[in-house]
């Protein structure tokens, strides 16, 4: 998979001040717009675009939205527990604005599936099926892209991250077309904290620096300008996939859907000043820009304090430090902003939101106060695309270890989401996507 | 160790303060503070980037902030400087999950240092003794997280806390008699007192929620500590008896990670407004 790095430059932002921002994208391979055979089928689209929030590492559901305060403490945990919006379920206390809003999602407290580690159960949560046999299948938002072709001015399948996602040993191999074609692949799209999406590759135009860039508007004309000449020179030498980003990026619909800068400070100021906040921001343009698939990554890496790598929820040491002091609050704020925007703009009938993890954590607190893998029971949120909210489907038994009710396992996921996407029974037996899945009934 | 529980009033007196004062401007998520020397400068942990954890120093005369340590690729988590500005300890992680102590004096001199443990392992929440003849840390072990001490060298480990639960944020009075910490050896997080030794300990607060991060004032007759008692993070300020609970900050949003100025009248907190991290300083009560 290719990266582009298109480099940093200091801009001033909307409010005047001057910033460090980036953007790095990721064809990951050729994307000439237009490409696709589109299976539409008698299926009515419930859900024209989907967000699928992966939360990598695994969030501890007991510390989270599956919270066992009647448990023994060396399960139970430090954390106390608030009422929600929804009668008779609590959330964690880290959690407090979600609690406030637990009528606008579906929780499932009744996951489950097999694969122990991060690349693997990674490619489990977003594929539905383990990585071997091969061939790795596609990721659900790759069969999302096949079935709505590659129509608009924006790629269909857009995962929000600064990279492959990967842990310390590799990458997942789920992450992608899999048996579909590779024009199905994600588009990777990065967003820096400080919620500017750069413009195409600096360093490709001669001249410029960052020294003599000082606002936006100098920049944008200064590159319409250099777009004519290098579309008679330079861009001969490239290959398809840098030529297809960079004809994608220069396409004004484009280069508006990526700027979040064009939020006002107020609404950037509720997804907070994280890489993840100014992502889900950057989610929901996307969503108003009605891409049919994106993946919003909480981060790149899964890991908990690894130097050089993001920070994500596999908390095996600091498991109610890192939640207290890092990812609740981040997700907190984020996420319930997110939810707010969607349905204040009326988006929410047409967009599917679903945000989960690839499994959860060990519900007896481990050797170091913290809590390790546990796919044997996790949780997932659900909005949107007329799935009524406000509900708890199924439950885990007194300790968090185990569902009691029927295990709703990651195929099941997908074939939910394809289904709500427009993708029939019949549509994915012609693509030979999901086969064996079944639909969650009493989500639908 | 003897537990005494002390109920307080749960509804403390908000104290109507002068508004506080932003020190950083850049929005970036913050925790753990700590001034140095007589106050002039103010270390901070800073995420500056989704890949790292860093010490910053911001000095107060002219706002500037830099890295403690420059460029570095490791995370550095906590910070800690000793009451006479001479010495600062840090948990630094060099690989996967472990975090080590490096003990330094002003100049940055390394004077000892404490291996991280086999396995994964991060010590947090240093703080030094008023006369530096100990530094405190804490440490999960068989299940729980629990307070230790070692010189300033990073041996002669001492064990102080030996219950269920989480113990953390250990803080020494002003004299080095006590070490005020938070606790969920009750069942929630409670702030705690007990001598130096770890004897005698006793319950200050008893509230349903979070009481987290104590720090006794310079004066040793005040703590001040944070606490989601109302329904968000907020600083509060009771005396070192647990007594006359006065809540400092009322605010929709999160303040937290609060130390007090050296001149006992303003604390310093990390605030999140409008969705940005700033240093804040705030009038203590009088």
């Amino acid at each position: 998979m290719a990266v582009i790095d298109l480099g940093s430059f200091r801009t001033r932002t909307c409010d005047g001040l001057s910033r460090r921002s980036f953007l790095r994208l990721a064809p990951s391979i050729p994307l000439a717009l237009g490409l696709g055979s589109p299976l539409l089928g008698a299926q009515p689209i419930r859900a024209k675009s989907v967000v699928f929030v992966f939360m990598w590492g695994g969030p501890s559901h007991l510390d989270t939205f599956d919270p066992k305060p009647d448990a023994p403490m060396e399960y139970r945990g430090p954390l106390a527990t608030i009422g929600t919006r929804t009668p008779g379920v609590a959330f964690s206390e880290l959690v407090p604005m979600l609690a406030q809003r637990s009528n606008l999602f579906t929780l499932i407290r009744s996951h489950q599936e097999t694969a122990p580690g991060h690349p693997d159960a990674g490619t489990v949560a977003l594929t539905g099926y383990e990585e071997r046999p091969l061939p790795v299948k596609p990721n659900f938002g790759s069969i999302v892209a096949a079935h709505r072709g590659h129509h608009g001015q924006l790629p269909p399948f857009l995962s929000l991250t600064n990279g492959p996602l990967a842990d310390s040993s590799r990458i997942i191999e789920g992450y992608g077309a899999g048996t579909l074609p590779k024009a199905n692949d994600p588009f990777l799209v990065g967003c820096s904290d400080r919620g500017e999406v750069d413009l195409p590759n600096l360093r490709l135009l001669e001249g410029l620096s960052p020294g003599l860039v000082n606002d936006r508007r100098t920049l944008l004309n200064r590159l319409e300008t250099d777009l004519r000449r290098f579309d008679t020179a330079e861009i001969a030498g490239w290959n398809d996939t840098y030529d297809a980003a960079y004809r994608l990026l220069t396409k004004p619909e484009a280069r508006q859907a990526f700027d979040v800068t064009r939020e006002s400070s107020e609404t950037r100021q509720r997804y907070g000043q994280t890489t993840f906040g100014q992502n889900a921001l950057l989610a929901r343009r996307l969503v108003e820009a009605e891409v049919p698939y994106i993946q919003l990554n909480y981060s790149r890496h899964p890991e908990a304090i690894t130097t050089g790598y993001e920070l994500g929820w596999d908390t095996h040491i600091l498991n109610f430090e890192l939640l207290q002091d890092q990812h609740c609050p981040i997700f907190d704020r984020a996420f319930s902003a997110f939810l707010d925007d969607i349905y204040e703009r009326g988006l929410i009938d047409d967009t599917l939101i679903v945000a989960m993890g690839e499994f959860g954590r060990t519900p007896k607190i481990n050797q170091r106060a913290s809590r390790d893998h546990w796919p044997r029971c996790y949780f997932s949120m659900w909005a949107g695309a007329g799935i009524e909210p406000g509900r708890v489907i199924g439950a885990s038994d007194r300790l968090g270890e185990d569902p009691v009710s029927d295990p709703i396992t990651p195929l099941m996921v997908g074939t939910t989401i394809a289904e709500l996407a427009g993708i029939d029974a019949q549509a994915r037996v012609e693509m030979n996507v999901l086969e064996g899945g079944t639909i969650i009934d009493e989500l639908l | 160790m003897v537990f005494v529980t002390t109920l307080l009033a749960t509804f403390p007196e908000v104290v109507q303060a002068a508004a506080p004062v932003r020190l950083t401007e850049n929005g970036t998520m913050k925790f753990v503070t700590a001034f140095a020397g007589d106050g002039s400068d103010v270390l901070f942990v800073e995420f500056v980037k989704p890949t790292l954890f860093q010490i910053m120093r911001l000095k107060l005369d002219d706002r500037s902030v830099e890295p403690l340590h420059g460029n570095q690729a490791d995370h550095e988590l906590d910070i800690a400087v000793s009451p006479d500005g001479k010495y600062y300890a840090f948990v630094q992680c060099h690989s996967t999950l472990h975090g080590a102590i490096e003990i330094r004096d002003v100049s940055q001199k390394s004077i000892g240092h404490v291996p991280a443990g086999p396995g994964f392992a991060v010590y947090r929440s240093l703080a030094f003794a008023p006369d530096n003849s100990r530094l405190l840390f804490t440490f999960p072990e068989n299940v729980h997280r629990q307070i230790f001490s070692v010189s300033l060298k990073g041996d002669d480990r001492n064990q102080l806390t030996d219950t269920n639960g989480i113990n953390n944020w250990p803080c020494f009075s002003p004299d080095g008699k006590q070490i005020v910490f938070a606790s969920t050896r009750d069942g929630h997080y409670d702030i705690y007192k007990m001598q130096a030794d770890g004897t005698d300990a006793c319950r200050l607060t008893s509230s349903p929620t979070m009481d987290l991060r104590p720090q006794f004032s310079p004066s040793g007759l005040r703590i001040s500590f944070t606490s989601n008692r109302d329904g968000n993070y907020e600083i509060y300020v009771m005396d070192s008896d647990g007594g006359n609970v006065q809540q400092v900050t009322s605010h929709p949003e999160r303040d937290d990670y609060s130390v007090w100025h050296p001149d006992g009248k303003q604390l310093l907190m990390v605030s999140e407004r409008n969705g940005y991290h700033d240093l804040y300083l705030v009038d203590a009560p009088p």
